[in-house]
């Protein structure tokens, strides 16, 4: 069995999954791969592509999911990644996914699909809807009429699934004895397309690889991807010169009628096969779009609605998000635990403060990026986000853009990441330029964590929440100013094709919202796993680096310091137990070590040892007890009473002895260890790259109200917004989840004034966008120009901002107590 | 090629919600044109206005399917 436009082994058969949007294609490509596949990038385009692999009897089956379109014209990024994986992978079957609902517009595709020489087959999607709606489709005579094989499906309950895939492969394989049936054009068409059919024939240059009707229809339309690949003058000519005399005979020029034709023809077989037997409107839509899109309730309602989500966001993921930062502290625990306890190494450095410190300070954000894609996937799943873009577009015309842009800069309030891949469906270029650079002025989830330390360190509780809305609007009032002026400046004319598809209200299904949520924080994941994950490594490297030998003090001794103290703390302590030598000598091993688990206590050592064994396991266990903040309890129940006052007195001086072990042993032997290290990795850091650095920035970022520390920070920054309070913490050596006296919050608070601190705030919000971003535009805008145009854009803006709102604000006298 | 009827020509803007009308032509360039067509919007065809605000967007419904149009978009399609 030969495959019809492969020359490579059978048994592989590629479908293409083509289809107007809102058809449920996606859905039915979930359906084939069970959300099985990896997300990449056409080579060269900037459209993603779906890709899916298995076996269905025997065959092996690989899915591809195409983007949405209406038509295979060149006029759309969309349509030309279409056509062009069609023409160029060369596909063994097209499955052309049809919205029953508004089976006549659908079928345009499918017209255009015809004249391609690929076997086709139809499926006929939300056939349910379809049948309430009481519209009846003769399948047979449809099929029969246009020619192509036709499949019912319901997508979203994964009904006609099978039977689609067994008719999509029957097709790939009789391919060559499908009888084609392509649209009439009516016979001054049909004559000058023959003719440059013949044409072609005999001229046999580089068309080869397109069907030869596909081909003249395109020539004939004028359509430039084609003339652009067909170099031959005469072909070109001859086309040309066939659409002039056509316009002229005709009186409209080819493409409109053919366009007609293409519509006449669906109509033709429509009204033979298809039967309306209620003429229902979109109701219940109606009504509530009634309401929703109402003059007057239509704005409030949607603020109503972007505020609850990002409520649910902030308040639902603080949880999830603690529970993770407490993962990664554990990891580092764990990691670290492969040195001994203070080893101080390059490597361990590296992985714990360098990659798990860096990562992870991005990864704990995942919980707010998924609550807000989920919220987002569900307006846009109930078909809410259409009537959002058509309720903003008026406010959006007012700086140049289109409604179509809100929901991408809406992303942005998570990541700018998933944002810029969500212009891609602007149309038009110059909107999706814009709307792009504008994005990360979008607060984004990473600036949240700077917010959170700042805000309370220097804002009373009831302006707090004041102050954080006050930043967002801030980036928001920017981003229509900077709208603005791109549009009276590189980017002049607004274009005019805003046409956009209103469907009805869906009951949205919860597979389909999970995949709708997953797939930008799948994107914010793999940036956290490449990008910030080599720039934290670059980081560290930076920080690390030069090393430096010769420190200010000498921490080895200090930590030796420490270390006898701890000893000696230890020796109190087996006194207070009444251990032996021998016995402090064991519970020296364990507790020096780090290693306080009862379990741990092997007996079988001589008696003298093995009674000062279940001493130390019983006061290992006091200690276990307290740490968990517990209360000791007198271990066995004997009913005598004598024995139980003993055993409670026993437990009240374990206790003692425990709590003394904890706050005077071991507490302070960690603290200062801890202090230790940071002293000096602080040292070490003003002495690296980094730090001279920013000691060197620091003159540039004076008249802002920064210092050294603060510059050198930013550095950090600029990998990831996140990464800015990591790289405080080191260097003010503190850690920053610390509570009480010297955690980072009150570092701050002493050092800097708040008007300094909203300065701060002020300019990562604007600046300095993170790595991610810029790979990323450089990716869907094709140049690098455009990244660092937006990277040196909004750096400017950003000191331009923090400068004036400092100076001004130094000179008014406000807020630099 | 267009009829000329006794009614007269009018922008799809200027539409009431409510009624129905037929599509003239289209003021535009090819992409305008492109775009339309293959949304279902040509000569001949029904359109009904279900929203129009008179500025901002005009919501259409046609061939069964409701359109959200930009108000330059729908100041450019003809209709009678």
């Amino acid at each position: 069995m030969q495959l019809a436009h492969t020359k490579k082994k059978p048994g592989v058969i590629k479908i293409a999954l083509v289809g107007n949007p809102n058809s449920g294609r996606t859905t039915i490509f979930n359906n084939f791969t069970g959300f099985r596949r990896p997300v990449g990038n056409y080579p060269g385009v900037t459209v993603k592509k779906e890709e899916g692999e298995f076996i269905v009897d025997g065959v092996r089956v690989k899915v591809v999911d195409l983007p949405g379109t209406y038509s295979l014209t060149a006029y759309s990024q969309d349509e030309l990644v279409v056509r062009r994986y069609i023409l160029e992978e060369k596909p063994d079957v097209l499955v052309n996914v049809l919205n029953a609902n508004n089976l006549e517009r659908s079928l345009y595709l499918a017209t255009q699909l015809m004249e391609l020489d690929i076997p086709l087959v139809l499926a006929l999607n939300m056939s349910d809807e379809a049948k309430t709606r009481g519209i009846e489709i003769d399948l047979g005579k449809l099929s029969e009429l246009i020619g192509i094989p036709i499949v019912p499906t319901v997508g979203h309950k994964g009904e006609g699934m099978r039977e689609l895939l067994s008719q999509a492969i029957k097709v790939a394989y009789k391919s060559r004895e499908q009888k084609r049936i392509t649209v009439n054009y009516g016979r001054d068409i049909e004559d000058e397309l023959e003719n440059l059919r013949q044409l072609i024939q005999r001229e046999g240059s580089s068309t080869n690889t397109y069907s030869s009707r596909w081909l003249v229809v395109k020539l004939l339309e004028n359509d430039q991807d084609i003339i652009a690949k067909i170099r031959d003058e005469k072909i070109l000519s001859a086309a040309g010169e066939a659409a002039r005399r056509l316009e002229n005979l005709l009186g409209e020029r080819p493409e409109i009628i053919m366009a007609e034709r293409r519509y006449g023809f669906i109509s033709g077989a429509c009204q033979e096969a298809v039967k309306t037997t209620v003429e229902t409107r979109h109701k219940m839509s109606d009504k509530v779009d009634d309401v929703v899109m109402n003059d007057a309730l239509g704005i409030p309602i949607l603020l109503l609605v972007m505020y609850a989500i990002f409520y649910l966001t902030f308040t639902l993921g603080e949880g999830p998000q603690r529970a993770i930062e407490y993962l990664f502290g554990r990891l580092a625990v764990f990691v670290s635990s492969f040195w001994p306890v203070g080893a101080v190494s390059p490597l361990k450095s590296l992985l714990v403060e360098g990659i798990i410190g860096g990562v992870g300070g991005v990864v704990v954000f995942l919980p707010y990026i998924l609550l807000l894609f989920l919220g987002i996937a569900l307006l846009e799943d109930t078909g809410y986000t259409a009537r959002a873009a058509f309720i903003m577009d008026r406010l959006m015309h007012k700086i140049g853009l289109h409604g179509k842009s809100f929901i991408p800069l809406l992303v942005g309030f998570g990541c700018s990441v998933p944002a810029i891949i969500a212009t891609r469906t602007l149309e038009s270029r110059r909107d999706r330029l814009v709307t792009m650079l504008i994005i990360p002025l979008m607060s984004c989830g990473g600036r949240f964590p700077i917010y959170a330390m700042i805000i309370p360190a220097f804002f009373a509780t009831r302006w707090q929440a004041p102050v954080l809305w006050m930043i967002y609007l801030t980036g928001i009032i920017l981003a229509i100013i900077s709208a603005h002026l791109l549009g009276k400046t590189l980017f002049k004319e607004l274009s005019e094709a805003f046409v956009m598809e209103l469907p009805p209200y869906r009951i949205p299904t919860a597979k389909s919202i999970l995949f709708h949520m997953w797939q930008p924080a799948w994107l914010f994941l793999r940036k956290a796993g490449t990008v910030i994950f080599g720039a934290s490594i670059i980081l560290w490297v930076l920080a690390a680096f030069p090393h430096k030998r010769e420190f200010e003090t000498d921490y080895t001794t200090a930590r030796f310091e420490a270390i006898k103290s701890f000893k000696s703390g230890l020796d109190t302590l087996g006194a207070r137990l009444g251990l032996s030598s021998a016995g402090r000598e064991m519970l020296g091993v364990y507790l020096a070590e780090g290693r306080d688990d009862p379990g741990l206590l092997n007996s079988g050592y001589e008696t003298d040892i093995d009674h000062e064994a279940s001493v130390i396991a019983e006061f290992l266990r006091a200690v276990d007890e307290l740490e968990k903040g517990g209360e000791l309890k007198a271990t066995g129940g004997s009913g005598d009473p004598a024995a139980r006052h003993e055993a409670n007195a026993k437990a009240g001086d374990l206790s003692s002895v425990a709590s003394f072990y904890l706050e005077e042993v071991k507490y302070p032997l960690k603290k200062n260890l801890a202090q230790i290290d940071r002293l000096r990795q602080n040292e070490q850091l003003s002495y690296s790259m980094t730090g001279r650095i920013g000691r060197a920035l620091e003159n540039v970022l004076k008249p802002l109200g920064f210092d050294w520390k603060i510059s050198t920070a930013l550095i950090g920054g600029l990998a990831a917004k996140e990464l800015f309070i990591a790289q405080m913490g080191i260097i003010y050596a503190v850690e920053e989840s610390e509570q009480g006296k010297h955690s980072l919050k009150e570092n701050i608070r002493s050092d800097y004034s708040p008007l300094a601190a909203v300065c701060i705030m002020l300019f990562l919000l604007i600046g300095t966008p993170c790595v991610a971003t810029l790979v990323v535009i450089r990716k869907e805008s094709g140049s690098w120009g455009w990244a660092f145009l937006q990277w040196g854009g909004l750096t400017a803006m950003a000191y331009l901002v923090t400068l004036v709102v400092y100076q001004l604000g130094s000179f008014l006298g406000i807020g630099i107590g | 090629m267009a009829e000329l009827s006794s009614e007269e020509v009018k922008p799809l803007s200027l539409i009431k919600p409510g009624k129905n009308v037929r599509l003239v032509s289209i003021t535009g360039g090819r992409f305008l044109q492109s775009r339309l067509v293959s949304m279902g919007l040509l000569q001949g065809t029904p359109i009904e206005v279900v929203k129009n605000r008179g500025n901002g967007p005009v919501i259409v419904s046609v061939k069964g399917s409701r359109l959200v149009l930009g108000r330059g978009m729908a100041q450019k399609i003809l209709v009678n």
